[in-house]
Order: structure tokens, then sequence, then C-alpha cells
């Protein structure tokens, strides 16, 4: 290949990929450079991606990112009140994820989503104080009646176990019972090989 | 090597987004789907494990058009990141015409990156080549975290790190905002065409 035709590829190529790209970037964005268009990062991206993964599956590795995600934004918002009272309601459900794990409450995604949904509108919207209060308020509520569901959830649980438990000694006592049974009937039966034994002498 | 079909006058040009695990090499691709639907006229293969980690590998072929008599369609794949799934890693490279290596800026992934570039140098030695032989582009991603409070590696030591002997084409990134993601695609495509630029007769 010569040198004329080394460049007609080159400007043909690159010209092919100006045309394909360029006009993509325009009908999307309305700009024609791409690395131009940067939209703003959001903060709580890392926790969004954190909440969607623990909503997907309750995992270790899908926990412990959570909650790291949780403590960031927590050491990030440590000045405001209203958004680290967020945090910590985030925190407090994961780190009660982290011990129930595939036991936990079914609403506890939803409670996590609804909490994490409300402090982006929060930090997004601009709220004025009282506003930001009010949503936080009713994370707060939603909070409390999942903790008073949990805890007569265990409350009704335990009964029950006490009702069907068997005391340990009992058990002994039984399995102990049913060994010398085994036994009296193991000597009957060796007696009685023998007797047949005897006879067939 | 690119597949050319010489009576269909069709060349397949393949090239692998590579990097440690979570380091954007899906949001790449899933960007690039989502901008550029009109040329990519089948649906995007992804699987995925639960939690977002790419479980097998993506893939997204694209049309670029004619170019000096040839249709020329370029195939994108992903490996799966994760350490354990080299075996994967290594059958998504067989027949790599170009390659993106994308590396995750966070300060604590330093050494992941590292790893991973070793690691696609030892895979690509089981086909014989080396990373100086095929076109490779290096993408800084998540240059975002910056503006999220979260530590980044300098692009000085990224390079120093990965890129001082290859000495390849490097842009900082951001895939999950989209910056830069098209710049890289073109570049890889336009250092990959001109190395099969001769098997075109």
């Amino acid at each position: 290949m010569d040198a004329n035709s080394d460049a007609s590829f080159r400007d043909t190529l690159k010209n092919r990929l100006d045309e394909v790209f360029q006009e993509e970037s325009s009908d999307i964005q309305g700009g024609n450079k791409e690395d131009e268009s940067v939209k703003a990062s959001h903060p709580l991206d890392g926790l969004k991606s954190a909440v969607l993964s623990l909503e997907w599956e309750i995992t270790q590795e899908n926990v412990h990112r959570f909650i790291k995600e949780t403590k960031d934004c927590l050491k990030r918002y440590e000045g405001d009140k209203v958004f680290s009272t967020f945090f910590q309601v985030l925190l407090a459900l994961g780190k009660y994820v982290h011990k129930s794990m595939k036991n936990a409450h079914p609403a506890t995604g939803a409670l996590i989503k609804s909490t994490f949904e409300n402090v982006t509108a929060v930090i997004d919207t601009g709220l004025g104080e009282e506003e930001k209060r009010k949503l936080l308020n009713k994370s707060l509520a939603a909070f409390r009646q999942f903790k008073a569901s949990v805890l007569a959830k265990k409350r009704k649980a335990a009964p029950e176990a006490s009702e069907t438990a068997v005391p340990e000694k009992t058990i002994k006592t039984v399995l102990m019972e049913l060994g010398n049974r085994i036994e009296s009937e193991l000597e009957k039966m060796k007696a009685e090989i023998a007797d047949i034994k005897r006879k067939l002498d | 090597m690119a597949f050319i079909n010489l009576k269909t006058k069709e060349v397949q040009v393949k090239i692998v987004y590579y990097g440690p695990g979570r380091g954007g090499k899906t949001t790449n691709l899933e960007y690039l789907y989502n901008r550029l639907k009109d040329h990519i006229k089948t649906e995007m293969v992804t699987i995925k494990t639960q939690g977002d980690r790419t479980l097998f590998f993506d893939f997204l072929p694209m049309g670029l058009g004619e170019i000096k008599g040839y249709h020329i369609k370029i195939q994108l794949y992903t490996v799966p990141g994760q350490v354990k799934y080299n075996a994967t890693r290594k059958l998504v490279l067989m027949g790599v015409d170009g390659l993106v290596f994308v590396a995750d800026s966070a300060v604590d992934r330093r050494k992941q990156n590292i790893d991973s570039l070793a690691n696609l140098q030892e895979n690509l030695s089981a086909y014989g080549k080396n990373l100086f032989e095929v076109p490779m582009v290096f993408q800084y991603n998540k240059r975002d975290l910056a503006e999220k409070g979260i530590p980044v590696l300098p692009v000085e030591v990224m390079e120093a790190d990965l890129n001082h002997k290859l000495k390849a084409p490097a842009f900082e990134a951001s895939a999950l905002e989209g910056k830069n993601v098209i710049k890289t695609l073109k570049e890889i495509i336009f250092n990959t065409a001109l190395t099969l630029e001769h098997q075109l007769v």
C-alpha cells in the first residue's frame, strides 16, 4: 500500500468515526463534544448502587458495601443533623440486615429504599428546614413502626418456642429409656436365636 | 487477528475491555449501547451475577459502515474482572484485535489495577501475544469519585504504574457519566483498524 492510499484509509476511517460518534453525541446531549458534556455527579451514587444491590439480593458483600457507603455518607454529612439522622437510620437498618441476613423482616428492603429516596429528595430539591424535617419525621415514623413489628414478631415467636421446646433432661431420659428398650429386645432376640440353634443341633 | 471475509467483504474487529473487577467495564458498554443504539442492530448481551458483577462477559456488536469496500463490524467484549474467573478472561481474549484497559482511579484499587494488567499480559502470552503487539488504550475511570470526596490516584501515578513502558493513549474518564467513553472507543477503533489496514487488499 503506498503513502497516498495509507493517508486515504486513515482519513476515511477518521471521518467515518467522527460521523458515527459525533452524530450520536449531538442527538442525545445536544452537544457535539461528548467529553465536554460532563454531567454533575451525584453525592449519593455509591449509596444508591449499594441500596439497589441489597434490594437485589442480601449477601455478605452487598450488606458490607451498604454499611460502608452509609458510614461514608455519615462522615460526609456529619455537620447536618437532618442528613446524619437519615444515615443513622440507614446504618441501623444495615446492621439489622447484617445480623439477620436472609431472615430479615420482609419489609426491610422497602424501608431502606424509601429512607434512601427521602434523603435523596432532601439533598436534591434544596428543601427548607421545615420540609426537610417533615420528610425526616416520615422516615423516622416508618422506622419506629418497622422496629415495633420486628419486636412483635420476635415476641410472638418466643412463647411458641417455649411451648414446643422439650427440656434437655427429658430428651436424655427418653433416649436412655429407648436405649434400654432396644438392649432388652436385642437380648431377647439373642436368646431366641440361641434357642433355635440348640433345637437345630 | 481480525476475521476478514474476502468473499463477503466483511471485517470483524474484536475489541476487549479488560481491567479489575468493578472498574467500570460493563458501565462503558452500557453507556455505548444507550448512546449508539442506531448503529447497534442487536441487543447487548450481558450476563451478570447478582449484585451487578459480570459473570461471563458482555458482548456488543456495532457496524461502522463501508471503508475501502469492506463492511467493518466492531465487536466489543468485556471480561469478568473478578480474580476467580481467569479461564473466562483468557477465552474472551482469543482473537483480540484491540484492548481497552479500564483502570479504577480509587486509591484503594491501585494494586488491583497493577495485578489485572499483569494478568492481561499473562493471558495474552497464552496466545503468543504481548502487550506491545496489541493496540491498546488506557482509560482511567471513576475520576468523578474525587468530587464525592473519595480519594483518587493522581493520573501521573496511574501512568507510572500501568503505562510507563507501553506509552499507549490514555484518557481520564467517568463511565457512569459518559465522560470520555466514546473518545476511548474512537481511539481504540482507529488504532486497531490501522493495524489491519495492510490486510485489506
